[in-house]
Protein backbone atom coordinates (compact mmCIF):
# COMPACT_ATOMS: atom_id res chain seq x y z
CA UNK A 1 0.00 0.00 0.00
CA UNK A 2 2.95 2.32 0.69
CA UNK A 3 4.69 1.38 -2.42
CA UNK A 4 1.88 2.56 -4.32
CA UNK A 5 1.48 6.03 -2.32
CA UNK A 6 4.90 6.53 -3.08
CA UNK A 7 4.41 5.96 -6.46
CA UNK A 8 1.56 7.68 -6.99
CA UNK A 9 3.39 11.05 -5.60
CA UNK A 10 6.88 10.04 -7.60
CA UNK A 11 4.37 10.66 -10.73
CA UNK A 12 2.84 13.96 -9.58
CA UNK A 13 6.26 14.82 -9.30
CA UNK A 14 7.02 13.94 -12.72
CA UNK A 15 4.15 15.45 -14.37
CA UNK A 16 4.79 18.94 -12.41
CA UNK A 17 8.61 19.01 -13.07
CA UNK A 18 7.42 18.03 -17.00
CA UNK A 19 5.36 21.11 -16.82
CA UNK A 20 8.01 24.27 -17.68
CA UNK A 21 8.89 21.62 -20.43
CA UNK A 22 5.65 20.96 -22.22
CA UNK A 23 5.15 25.28 -22.13
CA UNK A 24 8.83 25.70 -23.37
CA UNK A 25 7.68 22.89 -26.26
CA UNK A 26 4.44 24.56 -26.95
CA UNK A 27 3.50 25.51 -30.47
CA UNK A 28 2.62 28.98 -28.94
CA UNK A 29 5.44 31.07 -28.14
CA UNK A 30 5.09 31.96 -24.44
CA UNK A 31 4.30 35.57 -24.09
CA UNK A 32 7.41 38.47 -23.69
CA UNK A 33 5.76 40.21 -20.51
CA UNK A 34 8.26 43.55 -21.69
CA UNK A 35 8.49 45.78 -18.38
CA UNK A 36 7.26 49.33 -18.21
CA UNK A 37 9.13 51.90 -17.57
CA UNK A 38 7.79 53.28 -13.80
CA UNK A 39 8.98 51.46 -10.66
CA UNK A 40 5.39 49.67 -10.85
CA UNK A 41 1.90 49.24 -12.26
CA UNK A 42 -0.85 51.14 -10.77
CA UNK A 43 -1.98 47.76 -9.13
CA UNK A 44 0.16 44.81 -8.85
CA UNK A 45 0.33 42.77 -11.95
CA UNK A 46 -1.17 39.50 -10.89
CA UNK A 47 -4.21 42.44 -10.78
CA UNK A 48 -3.99 43.45 -13.89
CA UNK A 49 -3.18 40.19 -15.15
CA UNK A 50 -7.00 39.14 -14.51
CA UNK A 51 -8.38 42.63 -14.28
CA UNK A 52 -6.87 45.09 -16.57
CA UNK A 53 -10.15 45.00 -18.98
CA UNK A 54 -12.51 45.65 -16.40
CA UNK A 55 -10.67 48.59 -14.85
CA UNK A 56 -10.04 50.12 -18.75
CA UNK A 57 -14.09 49.61 -19.65
CA UNK A 58 -14.67 50.79 -16.43
CA UNK A 59 -12.75 54.20 -16.99
CA UNK A 60 -13.47 54.24 -20.42
CA UNK A 61 -17.07 55.06 -19.47
CA UNK A 62 -16.29 57.54 -16.93
CA UNK A 63 -13.87 59.36 -19.48
CA UNK A 64 -16.25 59.53 -22.24
CA UNK A 65 -19.31 60.45 -20.44
CA UNK A 66 -18.26 62.31 -17.40
CA UNK A 67 -15.30 63.55 -18.79
CA UNK A 68 -13.34 62.21 -15.52
CA UNK A 69 -9.90 62.47 -16.97
CA UNK A 70 -7.68 60.88 -14.82
CA UNK A 71 -3.87 58.98 -15.26
CA UNK A 72 -5.03 55.71 -13.47
CA UNK A 73 -6.01 52.87 -16.12
CA UNK A 74 -6.21 55.18 -18.60
CA UNK A 75 -5.44 53.46 -21.60
CA UNK A 76 -2.78 56.36 -23.48
CA UNK A 77 -1.15 55.68 -20.36
CA UNK A 78 -0.33 52.15 -20.04
CA UNK A 79 0.45 52.49 -23.69
CA UNK A 80 3.10 55.44 -23.04
CA UNK A 81 4.46 53.27 -20.22
CA UNK A 82 4.55 49.85 -21.97
CA UNK A 83 5.69 51.16 -25.46
CA UNK A 84 9.24 50.65 -27.04
CA UNK A 85 11.44 52.13 -29.26
CA UNK A 86 12.94 50.65 -32.08
CA UNK A 87 16.43 51.61 -33.21
CA UNK A 88 15.81 54.16 -34.94
CA UNK A 89 14.24 55.91 -31.68
CA UNK A 90 10.59 55.65 -33.20
CA UNK A 91 8.12 53.92 -30.90
CA UNK A 92 6.77 50.62 -32.06
CA UNK A 93 3.18 49.89 -32.48
CA UNK A 94 1.87 47.91 -29.55
CA UNK A 95 -0.36 45.94 -31.37
CA UNK A 96 3.24 44.65 -33.12
CA UNK A 97 4.87 41.15 -32.66
CA UNK A 98 5.81 40.67 -29.85
CA UNK A 99 5.05 44.10 -27.92
CA UNK A 100 3.77 44.40 -24.18
CA UNK A 101 -0.85 43.75 -25.75
CA UNK A 102 -0.14 41.43 -28.55
CA UNK A 103 2.11 39.24 -27.17
CA UNK A 104 -0.06 38.29 -24.34
CA UNK A 105 -3.30 38.46 -26.22
CA UNK A 106 -2.11 36.00 -28.85
CA UNK A 107 -0.80 33.67 -25.60
CA UNK A 108 -4.54 33.44 -24.68
CA UNK A 109 -5.73 33.69 -28.19
CA UNK A 110 -7.97 36.61 -27.42
CA UNK A 111 -9.17 39.17 -29.86
CA UNK A 112 -7.08 43.10 -29.24
CA UNK A 113 -10.52 45.34 -30.20
CA UNK A 114 -9.01 48.90 -28.62
CA UNK A 115 -6.66 49.63 -31.54
CA UNK A 116 -9.29 49.46 -33.66
CA UNK A 117 -10.04 52.86 -33.04
CA UNK A 118 -6.97 53.93 -30.51
CA UNK A 119 -3.59 55.19 -30.96
CA UNK A 120 -1.13 52.49 -30.68
CA UNK A 121 1.48 54.12 -29.73
CA UNK A 122 2.60 57.59 -27.19
CA UNK A 123 2.73 60.75 -29.66
CA UNK A 124 5.98 61.48 -30.42
CA UNK A 125 7.53 64.01 -28.15
CA UNK A 126 4.60 64.06 -25.88
CA UNK A 127 5.14 61.37 -23.16
CA UNK A 128 9.07 61.20 -23.97
CA UNK A 129 11.58 60.45 -21.43
CA UNK A 130 9.85 59.56 -18.21
CA UNK A 131 6.26 61.01 -18.82
CA UNK A 132 7.08 64.56 -19.31
CA UNK A 133 4.15 66.27 -20.43
CA UNK A 134 3.29 69.29 -21.51
CA UNK A 135 1.76 72.43 -19.51
CA UNK A 136 -1.45 71.38 -19.57
CA UNK A 137 -0.54 67.98 -18.28
CA UNK A 138 1.70 69.27 -15.40
CA UNK A 139 -1.23 71.52 -14.49
CA UNK A 140 -4.14 68.38 -14.31
CA UNK A 141 -1.39 66.33 -12.58
CA UNK A 142 -0.59 69.45 -10.24
CA UNK A 143 -3.76 69.43 -9.36
CA UNK A 144 -4.28 66.04 -8.92
CA UNK A 145 -1.71 65.55 -6.50
CA UNK A 146 -2.99 68.40 -4.47
CA UNK A 147 -6.57 66.71 -4.81
CA UNK A 148 -4.78 63.49 -3.68
CA UNK A 149 -3.13 65.39 -0.51
CA UNK A 150 -6.31 67.10 0.31
CA UNK A 151 -7.79 63.57 0.45
CA UNK A 152 -4.50 62.30 2.60
CA UNK A 153 -5.72 64.60 5.10
CA UNK B 1 -38.16 82.84 -33.77
CA UNK B 2 -41.26 81.63 -33.81
CA UNK B 3 -42.97 81.57 -30.41
CA UNK B 4 -45.61 78.42 -31.03
CA UNK B 5 -42.39 76.01 -31.53
CA UNK B 6 -43.39 73.54 -29.14
CA UNK B 7 -40.48 72.69 -26.25
CA UNK B 8 -38.83 69.65 -26.10
CA UNK B 9 -39.48 68.76 -22.79
CA UNK B 10 -36.18 66.28 -21.74
CA UNK B 11 -37.99 65.52 -18.37
CA UNK B 12 -40.28 63.14 -19.79
CA UNK B 13 -37.21 60.84 -21.08
CA UNK B 14 -35.43 60.96 -17.87
CA UNK B 15 -38.90 60.14 -15.85
CA UNK B 16 -39.29 57.11 -18.01
CA UNK B 17 -35.75 55.77 -17.57
CA UNK B 18 -35.24 56.79 -13.99
CA UNK B 19 -38.65 54.75 -13.61
CA UNK B 20 -37.47 51.69 -15.30
CA UNK B 21 -33.67 52.08 -13.34
CA UNK B 22 -35.86 52.07 -9.97
CA UNK B 23 -37.81 48.72 -10.94
CA UNK B 24 -34.90 47.33 -11.93
CA UNK B 25 -32.67 47.97 -9.06
CA UNK B 26 -36.27 46.07 -7.05
CA UNK B 27 -35.93 43.48 -9.26
CA UNK B 28 -32.36 42.02 -8.65
CA UNK B 29 -31.82 43.38 -5.16
CA UNK B 30 -30.23 40.42 -4.00
CA UNK B 31 -27.31 41.30 -6.42
CA UNK B 32 -27.31 44.93 -5.53
CA UNK B 33 -24.77 44.31 -2.69
CA UNK B 34 -22.83 42.19 -4.91
CA UNK B 35 -22.64 44.75 -7.85
CA UNK B 36 -21.97 47.65 -5.58
CA UNK B 37 -19.36 45.42 -3.49
CA UNK B 38 -17.37 44.89 -7.57
CA UNK B 39 -18.17 48.77 -8.21
CA UNK B 40 -16.52 49.49 -5.29
CA UNK B 41 -13.24 48.06 -6.03
CA UNK B 42 -12.94 48.45 -9.47
CA UNK B 43 -13.48 52.64 -9.41
CA UNK B 44 -13.14 53.62 -6.08
CA UNK B 45 -9.91 55.60 -7.08
CA UNK B 46 -10.91 56.70 -10.45
CA UNK B 47 -12.06 59.54 -9.64
CA UNK B 48 -9.39 61.73 -8.18
CA UNK B 49 -8.97 65.08 -9.77
CA UNK B 50 -12.47 66.04 -9.26
CA UNK B 51 -15.23 66.79 -11.12
CA UNK B 52 -14.89 66.03 -14.70
CA UNK B 53 -17.74 67.59 -16.65
CA UNK B 54 -20.47 69.85 -14.81
CA UNK B 55 -23.44 70.97 -15.60
CA UNK B 56 -22.68 74.47 -14.34
CA UNK B 57 -20.95 74.70 -17.71
CA UNK B 58 -22.45 75.02 -20.96
CA UNK B 59 -19.82 75.31 -23.89
CA UNK B 60 -20.80 77.01 -26.65
CA UNK B 61 -18.85 78.61 -29.83
CA UNK B 62 -20.00 82.22 -31.13
CA UNK B 63 -19.07 82.85 -35.12
CA UNK B 64 -18.79 85.99 -36.39
CA UNK B 65 -19.19 85.77 -40.06
CA UNK B 66 -18.64 89.26 -40.70
CA UNK B 67 -14.81 88.54 -39.94
CA UNK B 68 -14.34 85.13 -41.12
CA UNK B 69 -12.98 85.73 -44.57
CA UNK B 70 -14.07 83.29 -47.22
CA UNK B 71 -10.66 82.82 -48.98
CA UNK B 72 -9.08 81.31 -44.96
CA UNK B 73 -9.35 77.71 -44.47
CA UNK B 74 -7.26 77.65 -41.45
CA UNK B 75 -10.24 76.77 -39.03
CA UNK B 76 -11.32 73.42 -40.96
CA UNK B 77 -6.76 72.73 -41.63
CA UNK B 78 -6.27 72.87 -37.80
CA UNK B 79 -9.33 70.92 -36.77
CA UNK B 80 -8.80 68.08 -39.02
CA UNK B 81 -4.90 68.15 -37.83
CA UNK B 82 -5.97 68.25 -34.30
CA UNK B 83 -8.05 65.41 -34.55
CA UNK B 84 -6.11 63.88 -37.15
CA UNK B 85 -9.16 63.63 -39.69
CA UNK B 86 -7.74 62.71 -42.95
CA UNK B 87 -8.76 62.29 -46.19
CA UNK B 88 -8.90 59.39 -49.22
CA UNK B 89 -9.25 61.55 -51.71
CA UNK B 90 -12.89 60.33 -52.07
CA UNK B 91 -14.79 63.91 -51.19
CA UNK B 92 -18.18 61.88 -51.03
CA UNK B 93 -17.27 59.49 -48.38
CA UNK B 94 -14.14 61.65 -46.55
CA UNK B 95 -15.18 62.60 -43.11
CA UNK B 96 -15.76 66.09 -42.40
CA UNK B 97 -15.68 67.72 -38.38
CA UNK B 98 -15.93 71.12 -40.18
CA UNK B 99 -16.46 72.58 -43.17
CA UNK B 100 -16.49 75.99 -44.90
CA UNK B 101 -19.74 77.60 -46.42
CA UNK B 102 -20.25 80.31 -48.70
CA UNK B 103 -23.31 82.19 -49.27
CA UNK B 104 -24.49 84.57 -51.55
CA UNK B 105 -27.24 86.70 -51.68
CA UNK B 106 -28.72 86.77 -55.32
CA UNK B 107 -30.29 90.15 -54.88
CA UNK B 108 -27.79 92.01 -53.44
CA UNK B 109 -24.69 90.30 -54.43
CA UNK B 110 -23.09 90.15 -50.58
CA UNK B 111 -21.35 86.89 -50.04
CA UNK B 112 -21.05 85.46 -46.38
CA UNK B 113 -18.33 83.22 -45.47
CA UNK B 114 -18.84 80.75 -42.32
CA UNK B 115 -17.75 77.42 -40.78
CA UNK B 116 -20.26 74.93 -39.95
CA UNK B 117 -19.77 72.21 -37.68
CA UNK B 118 -21.90 69.75 -35.05
CA UNK B 119 -23.47 72.75 -33.48
CA UNK B 120 -24.04 70.89 -29.67
CA UNK B 121 -28.08 71.30 -29.72
CA UNK B 122 -29.38 71.10 -25.84
CA UNK B 123 -32.32 69.22 -27.41
CA UNK B 124 -29.97 66.47 -30.16
CA UNK B 125 -31.83 65.22 -32.71
CA UNK B 126 -29.22 62.70 -33.13
CA UNK B 127 -29.28 61.48 -29.42
CA UNK B 128 -32.79 61.35 -29.93
CA UNK B 129 -32.78 58.89 -32.53
CA UNK B 130 -29.53 56.68 -31.67
CA UNK B 131 -30.97 53.08 -30.86
CA UNK B 132 -27.86 52.26 -28.72
CA UNK B 133 -27.14 55.56 -26.63
CA UNK B 134 -23.87 55.63 -28.44
CA UNK B 135 -24.73 59.27 -28.95
CA UNK B 136 -24.96 61.31 -26.20
CA UNK B 137 -24.82 64.23 -25.00
CA UNK B 138 -22.32 65.38 -21.83
CA UNK B 139 -23.01 67.26 -18.50
CA UNK B 140 -21.26 70.60 -19.89
CA UNK B 141 -23.46 70.54 -23.31
CA UNK B 142 -20.49 68.96 -25.11
CA UNK B 143 -22.66 66.35 -28.00
CA UNK B 144 -20.45 63.30 -28.18
CA UNK B 145 -20.31 59.68 -30.05
CA UNK B 146 -19.18 56.97 -27.85
CA UNK B 147 -18.07 54.83 -30.44
CA UNK B 148 -17.73 52.09 -27.99
CA UNK B 149 -21.08 51.44 -28.57
CA UNK B 150 -22.10 52.96 -31.99
CA UNK B 151 -23.09 49.94 -33.90
CA UNK B 152 -22.70 52.56 -37.01
CA UNK B 153 -26.78 52.59 -38.40
CA UNK B 154 -26.18 56.33 -38.94
CA UNK B 155 -29.69 56.88 -38.01
CA UNK B 156 -28.01 60.57 -36.05
CA UNK B 157 -26.34 61.11 -39.49
CA UNK B 158 -30.30 61.45 -41.16
CA UNK B 159 -31.27 63.21 -37.68
CA UNK B 160 -29.02 65.93 -37.69
CA UNK B 161 -30.34 69.08 -39.57
CA UNK B 162 -26.99 70.76 -39.61
CA UNK B 163 -25.22 67.55 -41.74
CA UNK B 164 -22.95 67.60 -38.94
CA UNK B 165 -21.79 64.09 -38.76
CA UNK B 166 -19.40 61.95 -40.62
CA UNK B 167 -19.65 58.54 -41.28
CA UNK B 168 -16.02 55.97 -41.50
CA UNK B 169 -15.78 53.52 -44.62
CA UNK B 170 -12.68 52.46 -44.08
CA UNK B 171 -9.81 51.01 -41.75
CA UNK B 172 -7.98 54.00 -40.33
CA UNK B 173 -4.27 54.24 -38.33
CA UNK B 174 -2.35 56.56 -36.97
CA UNK B 175 -4.97 58.00 -35.16
CA UNK B 176 -4.31 60.86 -32.60
CA UNK B 177 -3.59 59.44 -29.01
CA UNK B 178 -6.69 61.26 -27.72
CA UNK B 179 -9.49 61.36 -30.71
CA UNK B 180 -9.92 57.38 -30.77
CA UNK B 181 -11.62 56.88 -34.62
CA UNK B 182 -12.25 53.47 -36.47
CA UNK B 183 -14.18 52.39 -39.04
CA UNK B 184 -17.82 51.79 -38.70
CA UNK B 185 -18.38 54.11 -36.40
CA UNK B 186 -19.83 57.93 -36.70
CA UNK B 187 -17.73 61.04 -35.75
CA UNK B 188 -18.57 64.71 -35.65
CA UNK B 189 -17.05 67.80 -33.69
CA UNK B 190 -16.37 67.28 -30.61
CA UNK B 191 -16.26 70.78 -29.68
CA UNK B 192 -12.23 69.50 -28.58
CA UNK B 193 -13.45 68.14 -25.84
CA UNK B 194 -9.90 66.51 -24.51
CA UNK B 195 -8.60 70.44 -24.60
CA UNK B 196 -11.88 71.45 -23.08
CA UNK B 197 -11.30 69.26 -20.06
CA UNK B 198 -7.78 70.57 -19.54
CA UNK B 199 -8.71 73.74 -19.87
CA UNK B 200 -7.92 75.15 -23.11
CA UNK B 201 -9.75 76.72 -26.24
CA UNK B 202 -10.85 74.80 -29.66
CA UNK B 203 -8.84 74.07 -32.28
CA UNK B 204 -10.54 75.82 -34.69
CA UNK B 205 -11.00 79.44 -32.17
CA UNK B 206 -7.20 79.23 -32.16
CA UNK B 207 -6.59 78.96 -35.35
CA UNK B 208 -8.68 81.65 -35.95
CA UNK B 209 -7.40 83.81 -33.55
CA UNK B 210 -3.95 82.98 -35.37
CA UNK B 211 -4.79 83.77 -38.50
CA UNK B 212 -5.92 86.93 -37.06
CA UNK B 213 -9.77 87.00 -37.82
CA UNK B 214 -10.84 86.21 -34.16
CA UNK B 215 -13.96 85.22 -36.21
CA UNK B 216 -14.42 82.55 -33.85
CA UNK B 217 -14.89 82.92 -29.65
CA UNK B 218 -15.15 79.66 -27.39
CA UNK B 219 -16.80 80.05 -23.85
CA UNK B 220 -18.77 79.26 -21.18
CA UNK B 221 -22.50 80.24 -21.92
CA UNK B 222 -23.43 79.56 -18.67
CA UNK B 223 -21.35 82.25 -17.00
CA UNK B 224 -22.26 85.17 -17.76
CA UNK B 225 -19.04 87.03 -17.45
CA UNK B 226 -17.69 85.27 -19.99
CA UNK B 227 -16.45 86.69 -23.12
CA UNK B 228 -19.35 85.28 -25.19
CA UNK B 229 -21.41 85.41 -22.80
CA UNK B 230 -21.03 89.64 -22.80
CA UNK B 231 -20.94 89.40 -26.56
CA UNK B 232 -24.04 87.74 -27.23
CA UNK B 233 -25.77 90.01 -24.68
CA UNK B 234 -24.45 92.88 -26.60
CA UNK B 235 -24.56 91.90 -29.93
CA UNK B 236 -27.19 90.29 -32.51
CA UNK B 237 -26.89 87.25 -32.77
CA UNK B 238 -28.46 83.83 -34.31
CA UNK B 239 -28.87 79.84 -34.53
CA UNK B 240 -28.88 78.22 -37.60
CA UNK B 241 -32.12 76.87 -37.79
CA UNK B 242 -33.83 78.18 -34.80
CA UNK B 243 -37.30 77.39 -36.16
CA UNK B 244 -36.22 73.82 -34.98
CA UNK B 245 -35.57 74.67 -31.16
CA UNK B 246 -32.53 72.95 -30.80
CA UNK B 247 -30.90 75.52 -28.52
CA UNK B 248 -27.62 75.17 -30.16
CA UNK B 249 -24.10 75.51 -28.58
CA UNK B 250 -23.11 77.01 -31.76
CA UNK B 251 -23.82 80.59 -32.71
CA UNK B 252 -23.50 82.76 -35.32
CA UNK B 253 -22.89 86.60 -36.08
CA UNK B 254 -23.72 88.00 -39.58
CA UNK B 255 -26.15 85.66 -41.42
Amino acid sequence: MKNIRLFFIALLGLVFASLPAVAENSRVPMPEITKGKGEQCVRPADDMRKNHMHYLSHKRDKTLREGVRTKEFSLKECIACHAKKDDAGQFVSITDEGQFCQSCHSYASVKLDCFECHATKPQQGSHDMSHSHNDNDSVLLNKLVQNQNTTDN
Amino acid sequence: MSSNVKKHDPNRREFLGKATGAAATVAIAPGVMLYSVAHAHVGESVKIDGKGASSENRWGMLIDANKCASDCNDCVTACHTENGVGTNDRPLTDPQWIRKVDLKDNQTGKTTSLPVMCQHCETPPCVDVCPTGASMKRADGIVLVDKHICIGCRYCMMACPYKARSFIHETITDQKEHAPRGKGTVESCTMCVHRVDAGRTTACAEACSKAGHNAIVFGNLNDPNSEISKQLREYNSAQIRADLGLNTGVRYRGI
